[in-house]
């Protein structure tokens, strides 16, 4: 019984960081929640599940399981956002139940039809469709969005790219039609992220900008087995990244009212655009120069457009580092301290994590967690 | 260690120490010590430069990050780090005036430190990067850091319009450099030299395209070029003359770099997209300066015509190169390292001038009996920056002008009568800037005081004249100086009896001779100044020269008739 119980589980670098960053978040949001607004006690159990959810998921060896905790992960990441949209239309909460319903369905699908060889094809774009139209709850706007929307998509993404390999193997084309797949999509998403953004002014920026992320990482792995590496660094950087951000876009009256916050969040904001020394940077540098090698018009549009993206994500997002200067003699209150010391923090994995990326340690270091997505 | 070693360390370590000073200490005394340690920073790199210029073996070091990068300085880098070094210290210096002035504001104080820290730093890694990494992250640093500081002073939109174009130049240049290397990220300069030999004649054109949008951006060339005055016109002046001397002048460096050092030999066809950009940043500089009343506008566009004229020079090079006239090439690149170091200087100074003597040129006169050490001063830059003689961008003017015209029979007619016509523009818009320069020393330093102007009625003090006087000097001594320089640098050839009274530059017109051009120079001047009472009077006033200048840009109402039409046609578009 133990030896079944134990067979489901596995340990690598990978999951080691996994585990890191849901710890950070998890830190983070909780001491953010503790002394800021007190979240309802419901809001906080549903958060747990989903942090178990979330963990069992990064450390789980089996499709069951996996299945079992992407079901729980988005019930969990729903509840949140009905909580959350109590105000809002009837219309928008029947929206998220059937996005909540639909993802879990085709996810339960797919994962029964990777047992069946001849619809392994069919079977991956069932549970990548589900996968990644969860990350539409995950990224919604709830008090928690900060912990749900950073840590679900790099563990369910990760979890995808475990159930790529297995499709590789089955279809032993080494790749290339599940590449493809991966390619199309994420220049796809990163077009709907342009379209969004110029066209239609849309102002939930840091959800389009998290979706955008997704969708260059999907794009980093269609370009090829050596994609992988940088997609799994960005996958984990912009998770870190947004997460800070959305600490401060949550609390951005308190964050004005303070240099040191919005130097912080500027930092952050900085690193999310890819400023040099951060994790983003290093991974966009390596990645979409890998792309250009495999895919050069395709890359190079897709890298236009990602230029196009952050000068309008910093449009919109300037707000939060604009204003007059506050005074820096002003004492901190006990909420502004936290959130400067959680900020800090983010910035310091952010710009830290990135500089170890540089070395030659660092790389390694990358190349050896990538690898361990090839072992489920 | 070396004194060359040392001195780079002191340039090298000094901004990281001003970064850490400004992040940590309190403000009040930070913003001090800051601009110290840059001016420090500055000072050393100048005589670092000078050793690396003149060095034998080039200075090398491996470091741990950018996956084993070896940083250098060569003979190459070291000119063009001398450059940057002269006017980081000057700026530096500067800066001490910006943090009295700003006491009250510690939180921007502390931020403009922080910032223009990261800004030089990035921009002195640039020069020593040996590979693609090391030389993108460098990059980046240096634009991030001119956003945020444009951020935190300008109007929103100015910074938007900055950050566009840096951006999209990060993304060029990013992208350029993988296609030449065929995606082998790590490689170093030299290696990527030899990948971009073997790639095929379709991505070495994409590769070509984008590196020179890259660059352009950067150094702000027609039509990328208006984010360049807007910012000048809103910046702090010392960060302005940062952005002058050091943000165009690593662009420029970068972009000779790749034609030189690491695109194989290219066709004429690649020099022409250069030589139109140049000639028409050098058009609009000149329109654009006549067409100002801000004055820290008027210097930006005078300013974008030296860029132009150097960028026009590189463009000669690259052709003579092709056609394998390697002579001309050697003098055309000369020519074009001179005018971007000496007028980068020039045009350094001149921001740090404009911003003692007020932006509105219709409310600033007389100011040349009120400061005459400024003023002198405002002369010498003024005069530099349009290649007056006896100042080193006159020479380099000279150089570029005889090659071109010695070169006619050496080279096929359609190209002779691209070369005829870029010589007739270039002389017409010497003209304009003349005409420009002139409204500014009558206007703003000759004449009669007018209305606002007895808000500045007091000699510049001494910190605000320290750096403006030091610049003035290194541009009128550069003049003098260039046989001496040249045959210090290796450049032999280009020189005649360098060191001596009889020293000159060689051209294909003859023997341009410093010596004599200093004395006719001087005894004009001296001549002028001793019958000053007869013709003092008669210099016209400002509105005359405004009346002169409307009467010119009347002339030039073709060019706004079709700005007219191409806005009509973009709105059209629009709808």
């Amino acid at each position: 019984m133990l030896n079944a119980f134990l067979s489901v589980w596995h340990v690598d670098i990978l999951v080691w960081c996994q585990l890191v960053l849901i710890g950070i978040l998890a830190v983070g949001t909780l001491a953010l929640t503790i002394n800021g607004a007190r979240a309802h006690r419901s809001e906080l159990s549903v958060t747990f599940a989903g942090l178990v959810a979330v963990v069992a998921a990064a450390f789980t060896n089996n499709i069951a399981v996996l299945a079992l905790t992407f079901a729980l992960a988005v019930l969990a990441a729903t509840c949140l956002a009905l909580h959350a949209q109590r105000a809002a239309d009837e219309k928008a909460r029947k929206a998220i139940l059937a996005l909540c319903i639909g993802s879990v369905g085709l996810f339960t699908i797919g994962a029964a039809l990777l047992f069946t060889s001849q619809y392994i094809q069919w079977a991956f774009i069932v549970v990548a469709v589900a996968t990644l139209s969860s990350f539409g709850i995950f990224f919604m706007k709830t008090r928690f969005t900060s912990f749900v929307g950073g840590a679900a998509p790099v563990v369910f993404f990760i979890a995808l790219l475990r159930v790529k390999q297995i499709t590789d193997g089955a279809m032993a084309d080494d790749g290339v039609w599940t590449n493809n797949f991966f390619l199309g999509f994420g220049a796809l998403i990163i077009l709907m992220a342009v379209v969004k953004l110029v066209f239609k002014k849309k102002r939930q920026l840091l959800s389009i900008s998290s979706v955008q992320h997704i969708g260059l990482v999907a794009f980093m792995i269609g370009a090829g087995p050596a994609g992988t590496i940088p997609a799994i660094i960005h996958l984990v950087g912009q998770a870190v990244a947004h997460s800070g951000l959305w600490y401060s876009t949550q609390s951005s009256a308190v964050v004005q009212s303070n240099t040191t916050l919005k130097y912080l969040s500027g930092a952050l904001f900085a690193s999310l655009l890819g400023a040099p020394f951060s994790v983003l940077f290093v991974s966009e540098l390596i990645g979409v120069g890998y792309a250009l090698q495999a895919h050069l018009i395709l890359a190079l549009l897709v890298f236009f457009a990602l230029a196009i993206i952050n000068v309008y994500l910093i449009r919109g997002v300037i707000t939060l580092t604009a204003g007059s200067e506050p005074s820096e003699s002003t004492p901190m209150t006990r909420h502004q301290k936290i959130l400067a010391g959680v900020l800090a923090v983010h910035v310091a994995i952010m710009f830290g994590a990135g500089t170890y990326l540089l070395t030659q340690q660092g790389i390694q270091f990358a190349v050896t967690a990538a690898e361990n997505i090839a072992s489920l | 260690m070396t004194p060359f070693e040392n001195t780079l360390y002191i340039a090298m370590v000094a901004p990281v120490l001003a970064l850490v000073v400004s992040a940590f200490l309190k403000p009040a005394m930070s913003f001090k010590w800051n601009s110290l340690l840059l001016a420090l920073s500055g000072i050393g790199g100048a005589i670092a430069g000078a050793y690396g210029a003149v060095a034998e073996a080039p200075f090398t070091m491996s470091v741990p990050m950018f996956y084993g990068m070896t940083i250098a300085l060569d003979r190459f880098s070291a000119i063009f780090f001398v450059g940057i070094s002269i006017v980081i210290a000057a700026a530096g210096l500067y800066a001490l005036v910006y943090g009295a002035k700003h006491q009250n504001n510690l939180a921007h104080l502390r931020h403009v430190g922080i910032l223009s820290a990261l800004f030089v730093i990035g921009a002195q890694w640039v020069f020593i990067s040996g590979n693609i990494i090391g030389f993108i992250a460098s990059w980046a640093v240096m634009m991030f850091s001119v956003f945020f500081l444009v951020f935190s002073r300008s109007e929103k939109s100015v910074a938007l319009q900055f950050l566009t174009i840096s951006q999209l130049g990060i993304a060029a240049l990013t992208a350029g450099f993988f296609i030449l290397s065929s995606g082998a990220l790590f490689s170093d300069f030299g290696t990527l030299a030899y990948l971009a030999g073997q790639i095929d004649p379709i991505q070495l054109t994409v590769g070509y395209g984008l590196l020179l949008f890259g660059f352009a951006s950067t150094i702000g060339l027609f039509p990328m070029h208006r984010w360049l005055r807007n910012v000048h016109a809103t910046v702090p002046a010392h960060i302005s003359a940062l952005f002058r001397g050091v943000l165009s002048g690593v662009a420029f460096y970068g972009f000779v770099r790749c034609i030189l050092f690491i695109l194989p030999p290219l066709s004429i066809w690649f020099a022409l997209p250069v030589a139109l950009l140049g000639v028409l940043t050098i058009v609009c500089g000149a329109i654009c300066a006549l067409n100002e009343k801000n004055i820290q506008r008027i210097f930006s566009n005078i300013s974008l015509q030296s860029m132009g004229v150097a960028i026009t020079m590189v463009a000669g090079a690259m052709a003579f190169q092709a056609v394998a006239i390697y002579e001309a090439m050697n003098v055309m690149l000369f020519a074009a390292f001179v005018q971007i170091t000496v007028s980068a200087i020039a045009g350094s100074g001149l921001f740090l001038v404009g911003d003692i003597v007020g932006s509105n040129i219709n409310h600033t006169g007389g100011l040349a009996e009120k400061m005459p050490k400024l003023t002198i001063a405002a002369f010498i830059l003024l005069l530099c920056a349009i290649g007056f003689p006896p100042f080193a961008t006159f020479t380099s003017a000279w150089m570029f002008a005889t090659t071109l015209w010695g070169a006619f029979p050496d080279i096929a007619l359609p190209l002779a009568i691209i070369s005829g016509a870029i010589l007739v523009i270039f002389d017409l818009c010497v003209l304009l800037s003349i005409v420009s320069v002139g409204r500014v020393i009558i206007g703003v330093f000759l004449g009669s005081s007018r209305a606002e102007s007895e808000k500045v009625i007091t000699e510049a003090t001494d910190s605000q004249l320290t750096p403006i006087v030091l610049l003035a000097f290194l541009a009128l001594v550069s003049g003098f100086a260039l046989p001496q320089l040249f045959a210090a640098i290796g450049a032999d050839p280009l020189t005649s009896a360098a060191g001596t009274f009889n020293g000159g530059i060689v051209t294909a017109m003859g023997t341009l001779r410093m010596g004599i051009i200093g004395i006719l120079t001087g005894a004009i001047a001296l001549i002028a100044w001793y019958f000053r009472a007869s013709w003092l009077d008669r210099v016209p006033t400002f509105e005359a020269i405004e009346a002169c200048r409307e009467k010119i840009v009347a002339r030039l109402t073709v060019g706004n008739r079709c700005k007219t039409l191409w806005n009509c046609a973009l709105e059209k578009l629009r709808r």
